[in-house]
């Protein structure tokens, strides 16, 4: 584990409120609640350590100032990504470059525990860390483009016998062809597995499906359409997760339930097991908060007893600066009740408890 | 719902309530449900009829429910028919469907079969589809047959358990 006292050169200063603390405590903090959950994948906990060594953090220095630098470029995040990239960034200095995007946010304890948790979920959500395949993707599908080209070319010889160490089936895949890891919960029902494969299509494709939709209408629809489609494709995950949500057995489900008065005085789902109740609203996205989705969720915080449970099902995993925005947008308490999930595995597994635990 | 659509709807209903339950009068109105209609049965028992919109979705939804109050009891949320409870209410089509899907009164069916053929679609790695959903014209058309189907259902389900209620309650039949 790595001293973290390196990293700040001293205690961090809680005397000092977090928003006039320097970038490095920030990243100290985070890193330290990140590796003290003992979740992530040894592999990967030692990158964060290296990550968040003194060296490194000088090297991080100079990338801060290219990231000043890059600001002209819009998105910077993305300006920054290839410039790493052209820099040949390691693997640490990748984490390093995704936990300053993150931290570098940071304005108080809230924050710190929120890009603690968004990065430790990306860290630990497989192996090989879909964080440093994201930002070594550029790297990578040039090596399996040149992979493929050696792969035809092994195909056009291949007439002379293949030597073992040039069977096709022993190199690594090209993109958009990996193989997925098998399924990490068995007992999940099959529905709810047939309903995530859906979501992750839902999701991957709902931008290229709403500019078909746009560009296959009419003149006289085209201005309805986008508004249109849109709707729709919330309304399919809210569909999708209806019947996720069906796969729980013993509850009773209430669809678009009254829970207040005014706008957002209706929520999508409400499960009662018992005495103990769970409140879902699905979102698609919650890059745009309208008053009505804060007044849903403020509705269900306050209808919720002890012991309830209200849940955000958002179907495009919010990003941090979504997370802070949300939390900004609702009253006091509220955010800090909310459970935010965006897998339809998630949903089914965190009601499913939610619901079993009073009854104990 | 559409404005429009929801604008009619609402109109519909109030119409088809005057002429068909005369006794019932409207108290409350919402911008997330179309419309309340009530009946005051003694001072201490009032029946409902609620009529709600599916936000995303040009359907509705119908419930039925008594109260000790003069409001509709949306905060109990009661589904157990006990004609001595102070409260009850329940979605009308939950009165004859018990299977888990719940059956709403939809004025664009081609909108659920256009999004089953999308699920479809996903399922087996293809392009989903978004046709055009009909326009209002067509729904406005639509309304007052649904509204009337709405009601027969109500006749049929819905009134049977308010006179259950009444006689239990030594009022008689109460409509």
């Amino acid at each position: 584990m790595v001293e973290l006292a390196k990293v700040t050169g001293a205690k961090l200063p809680h005397d000092n409120p977090i928003r006039n603390w320097t970038f490095e405590q920030k990243l100290a903090a985070v890193a330290d609640r990140i590796l003290k959950s003992g979740k992530l994948a040894p592999e990967i906990a030692r990158q964060l350590e290296a990550a968040v060594q003194p060296e490194n953090l000088a090297r991080m220095g100079a990338m801060i100032a290219l990231l000043a630098a890059a600001h002209a470029f819009p998105p910077a995040g993305l300006a920054a990504d290839a410039t790493l990239l052209a820099f040949g960034g390691t693997e640490s200095e990748l984490i390093a470059h995704r936990l300053y995007l993150e931290v570098s946010s940071v304005q108080d304890e809230l924050d710190l525990n929120s890009a603690a948790r968004v990065l430790e979920e990306e860290l630990a959500s497989n192996a090989a860390g879909k964080l440093i395949q994201r930002f070594t993707g550029v790297k990578k599908a040039r090596e399996n483009h040149a992979v493929t080209i050696d792969r035809k070319q092994i195909r056009v010889n291949a007439g002379g016998g293949m030597p073992q160490k040039q069977n096709p089936a022993h190199l690594p895949l090209v993109p958009g062809k990996k193989k997925r890891p098998a399924a990490a919960n068995p007992a999940l029902p099959k529905a709810v597995k047939r309903n995530q494969a859906e979501h992750r299509r839902m999701v991957k494709n709902q931008q290229k499906q709403l500019k078909d939709a746009i560009d296959n209408a009419s003149a006289e629809s085209k201005p309805t359409i986008k508004g249109q489609t849109l709707r729709k494709q919330g309304a399919d995950y809210q569909n999708l997760s209806d019947m996720t949500l069906n796969q729980i057995h013993g509850k009773k489900m209430n669809c678009n339930q009254r829970i207040g008065k005014g706008v957002g005085s209706v929520i999508d789902n409400v499960l009662t097991r018992g005495s103990t109740s769970v409140y879902v609203e699905t979102k698609f996205s919650i890059r745009k908060l309208p008053q009505r989705t804060i007044n849903q969720l403020t509705n269900a915080h306050r209808k919720a007893k002890s012991g309830d449970t209200v849940i955000l099902n958002v179907a495009r995993k919010p990003t941090h600066k979504e997370l802070i925005a949300l939390r900004n947008a609702l009253p006091a308490g509220v955010f800090e009740r909310i459970k935010i999930v965006s897998s339809q595995t998630e949903l089914f597994t965190l009601v499913k408890t939610a619901l079993k635990e009073k009854k104990k | 719902m559409r404005s429009p659509i929801k604008e009619q709807l609402f109109k519909t209903f109030q119409r088809e309530m005057e002429r068909q339950y005369p006794s019932f009068a409207l108290t409350e109105v919402d911008v997330e449900i179309v419309g309340v209609w009530s009946r005051c049965l003694t001072p201490q028992l009032y029946i409902f009829l609620k009529v709600m919109e599916l936000y995303d979705e040009d359907s509705f939804v119908v419930e039925v429910g008594w109260s000790d109050k003069s409001l509709y009891p949306w905060e109990s949320w009661n589904r157990e028919l006990k004609f001595d409870s102070a409260v009850w209410w329940n979605r009308l089509s939950r009165l004859w469907h018990k299977g888990v899907r719940e059956p709403v009164w939809e004025l664009a069916p081609e909108d659920r079969i256009a999004r089953e053929a999308r699920s479809r679609a996903r399922l087996r790695n293809k392009p989903a589809l978004y046709p055009l959903s009909p326009p209002d014209e067509t729904l406005l058309e639509r309304v007052e047959p649904t509204v009337i189907h709405a009601l027969k259902k109500f006749q049929k389900y819905g009134v049977p358990i308010f006179n259950k209620l009444g006689n239990h309650r030594g009022l008689g039949d109460v409509l």
